[in-house]
């Protein structure tokens, strides 16, 4: 039994758990999109002493993002408020009852979100090696081998092997598995997008400028500054460089864009009325992808050749962040 | 260069092994994106190294771009257009 035209979950959404509450909707209830309820995550730049450090042989450069509403709390809310989405906790403990919902939920075409420790996940890194929370969405089962088949944001499809999903069962914390179900009301909407995304606008332009220069656009300016000097400086080994976690600035641009689109069409406005920055947003995303598989084919190629462009590309970078405020503030007046 | 089966063969072969979604001896959709098949991005450099080995060949730095390698189409065009101007540098 498998549902074969389940959506795949959004692979640059900054959050696990809403990634797959998204594709549950945008399956069961036909909505587009609820990477809305993500308004919260206002992406901006940070460091933390803005320091260049050295550890296990490698040089780590302190650029990170701060953002807010990632607690799952906070999204749900959003979620019921916005969408009039409802996620509800279906405690199954054993293997037997979870194979008896999972078999209700999946005939009624009805597929569901499933925590998932990335041990027990066959294909991710992380399978068998460390313990790691995540979801996924369950759509399909195989009714002799009981074996499951799951969409993970990273993998797309893939097949979990019923003993690894009995072991991680097994190990759940005392009050025992429990899958979410996901169940909409419409009478629950109750939401002023226009008022928040007005507000909202406004605060994310205040985020990129923000006076302290540990934050927003000061922060990326000053991270540039910094690593060029050094590099000069310090003659350092190019192939070294490296920013941990620089993935997440690709996927936090292309969230910004889907947040802002899906925003601004839930109170009726045009494409056209995001366009330029939404089109920014766009370059923005693969600008950083680029930066990222370049930092990363330089260290693991052995290429410091390819620093020479990373250097350039993150110049490029700093000269598009810096159009953004401008264009939220243009979006915000238009409203 | 025109790619022969032989290519084709080999070619899909070391791109299958890191894509977990596709079933073993399963088409690809050529323009289909690979990370819709699995591919992740520290795979894809694995990808890479592993196709630099198998073709005795070395990417040059400007094709090292995601967009040359986000399509089986894009990647067999992006090693067609290498062998094809020849060793600039020593294979690694």
């Amino acid at each position: 039994m498998s549902l074969s035209d389940f959506p795949p979950i959004e692979r640059f959404s900054p959050y696990c758990l809403l990634g797959c509450i998204e594709a549950v909707c945008r399956f069961r209830f036909g909505i587009r999109s609820t990477c809305d309820c993500h308004y919260d995550h206002s992406f901006v730049y940070r460091r933390d002493g803005g320091c260049i450090r050295r550890k296990d042989g490698g040089l780590f450069l302190d650029l990170t993002f701060s953002g807010g509403g990632s607690r799952r709390e906070a999204v749900l809310a959003e979620l019921r408020a916005r969408h009039g989405v409802s996620v509800v906790e279906r405690r199954v403990p054993t293997l037997s009852e979870f194979d008896a919902y999972c078999e209700a939920a999946l005939r009624d075409g009805k597929p569901f979100v499933a925590p998932f420790d990335l041990f027990y996940l066959a294909g991710r890194r992380e399978y068998r090696n460390i313990h790691q929370s995540h979801y996924v969405c369950v759509i399909g089962r195989d009714d002799r081998s009981g074996d499951l088949e799951v969409v993970e944001q990273m993998l797309g499809r893939c097949r979990v092997g019923r003993q690894d999903f009995a072991e991680m069962v097994a190990g759940a914390p005392d009050a025992g598995y429990a899958v979410l179900d996901c169940a909409r009301e419409l009478s629950n909407v109750n939401f002023d997008s226009l008022g928040r995304l007005k507000r909202d606008l406004a605060r994310f332009r205040a985020n990129l400028l923000h006076p302290e220069p540990a934050f927003g656009l000061g922060a990326l300016s000053a991270f540039r500054a910094d690593l060029v000097r050094f590099v000069e400086s310090e003659g350092a080994s190019p192939h070294i460089f490296y920013v941990p976690g620089m993935w997440s600035f690709s996927h936090e641009r292309d969230n910004f864009r889907r947040v802002l689109a899906t925003a601004t069409e839930v109170w009726g406005g045009s494409g056209a009325s995001h366009g330029v920055l939404g089109d920014l947003l766009a370059t923005l995303h693969e600008r950083w992808f680029e930066l990222d598989h370049r930092t990363e084919a330089a260290i693991r190629m052995q290429r410091p050749s390819l620093q020479a462009a990373a250097f350039a590309s993150l110049g490029e970078i700093a000269k598009l962040e810096c159009r953004m405020p401008d264009l939220l503030g243009e979006l915000e007046a238009r409203l | 260069m025109v790619a022969d089966n032989a290519f084709d063969e080999a070619l899909h072969a070391i791109v299958s092994k890191y894509l977990v979604s596709a079933s073993v001896g399963e088409a690809l959709d050529e323009h289909r994106e690979l990370h819709a098949y699995g591919l992740t991005s520290l795979k894809s450099i694995d990808l890479l190294l592993d196709l630099e080995r198998t073709f005795a060949i070395a990417i040059p730095d400007e094709y090292l771009l995601p967009t040359n390698y986000r399509t089986l189409s894009a990647l067999r065009s992006m090693l067609l257009a290498i062998i094809e101007q020849g060793p600039s540098r020593p294979a690694p």
